[in-house]
């Protein structure tokens, strides 16, 4: 059976349609990847004992030059049904015992970082908040993005002006022009393609569809 | 992801939270048939057709009437027991569709335009179910809704 037969529709992502679609594919998803995923990569790399080995920027983009550019690379994520951040943080993990045998540990007196604590069977607290906020940050590029393509750019900023910097609807309408019923419909607008774009987020996380809500719960 | 110099900067870890938990979409609901109904590409066709079917035609109640405030209350409590007959097991979807939009047009313009709500549900569950709607819905009536769905600021 083909691999695309044995996943659920919702596992063949974006991912993996960009993984299919040549080098301006692969490009595409790589530059995803490392915009969305390398804050939180970096901080699981200050928590572990590889951390003063390797500045944290140097660590995370020696990861992603190995591993981004392996053939098979997301292929074995799709088989492994592992939410992609943590297929991320395992082959981290990988990547530094492996960088430390072969730039320390084949130096004379070398001891090899304790272990414990590298490959953690769940995330931390601390970790849950950086994909939090990476997730985050992913949605809103792509939600203001789709806005703009569909002309809804005031609709775009109408949201951000009240969910995120917090200002009433009336201040949003004399910033705008709009009367409070626009405003709000504005914002709604908005809110809609924010949320359709943090589905999309998780969904190429490695979610399915139907276990979008227990994620979120899980990371929050 | 790729027009860095729009890129918005980075949010604390309380507001992503608060972000992100908006993306729970919970339990489907009846309205959300209709939510993705009117996000189809011909949403906003289909929706001038609807205001020219029944149950809208049935109360010679039509989308300029509801958006210039012209139904009584009763003629919106009219629509919505008629509407409600368009949502039965065994009705085709675009009947059954159309049936869910009366139902809630109604209800708004009823709380917008007259300060009554006229729905035996949940005013929290109506309240969220036409927030949802105000976001999609093309059109002037969407104005409406808005109206009925105003949160505290």
């Amino acid at each position: 059976m083909p691999t695309s037969d044995v996943f659920a529709p919702t596992m063949r992502t974006w991912i993996l349609d960009r993984d299919e679609a040549g080098k301006s594919g692969r490009d595409e998803l790589n530059r995803y990847i490392m915009e969305v995923y390398a804050p939180a990569l970096k901080v699981y790399y200050l928590g572990t004992s590889y951390r003063s080995y390797w500045d944290a920027d140097d660590a995370v983009s020696g990861f992603f030059v190995e591993y981004l550019g392996r053939a098979e690379y997301f292929r074995e994520w799709q088989k492994s049904g592992m939410r992609l951040r943590r297929w991320l943080m395992n082959g981290m993990c990988w990547y530094l015992k492996s960088r430390w045998k072969a730039e320390i540990g084949r130096n004379k007196g070398a001891v090899m970082p304790d272990d414990s604590g590298l490959m953690p069977a769940g995330e931390d607290d601390t970790q849950r908040g950086e994909f939090v906020r990476a997730f985050v940050r992913a949605a809103r590029e792509l939600a203001r993005q789709e806005c703009d393509r569909r002309g809804l750019a005031r609709q775009w900023e109408a949201f951000t002006l009240y969910y995120v910097r917090g200002l009433s609807r009336r201040l949003i309408g004399e910033q705008l022009g709009e009367n409070d019923e626009r405003v709000w419909v504005m914002i709604l607008t908005g809110k809609r393609h924010f949320i359709k774009a943090a589905r999309e987020v998780l969904l190429r996380d490695g979610v399915r569809e139907e276990d979008i809500d227990l994620d979120i719960g899980d990371l929050l | 992801m790729n027009e860095q110099s729009k890129a918005a900067p980075d949010l604390d870890r309380a507001t992503s939270s608060r972000l992100l938990k908006m993306a729970v979409s919970g339990p489907r609901r009846p309205i959300d048939d209709l939510i993705a109904r009117l996000e189809r590409s011909d949403g906003e066709a289909w929706l001038r057709a609807a205001f020219r079917s029944s149950p809208f035609v049935d109360e010679r109640i039509d989308q300029g009437t509801l958006t210039g405030g012209g139904a009584t209350v009763e003629q919106l409590v009219r629509l919505k027991e008629r509407s409600k007959k368009l949502v039965t097991p065994g009705a085709d979807e675009d009947t059954r569709l159309r049936g869910l939009l009366g139902y809630f047009v109604s209800i708004a313009a009823a709380v917008a335009q007259h300060g009554q709500f006229i729905s035996a549900k949940s005013p929290d569950d109506v309240r969220a179910a036409l927030t949802d709607l105000a976001g999609v819905i093309p059109g002037p009536v969407a104005e409406i809704l808005a109206r009925a769905s105003f949160p505290e600021r």
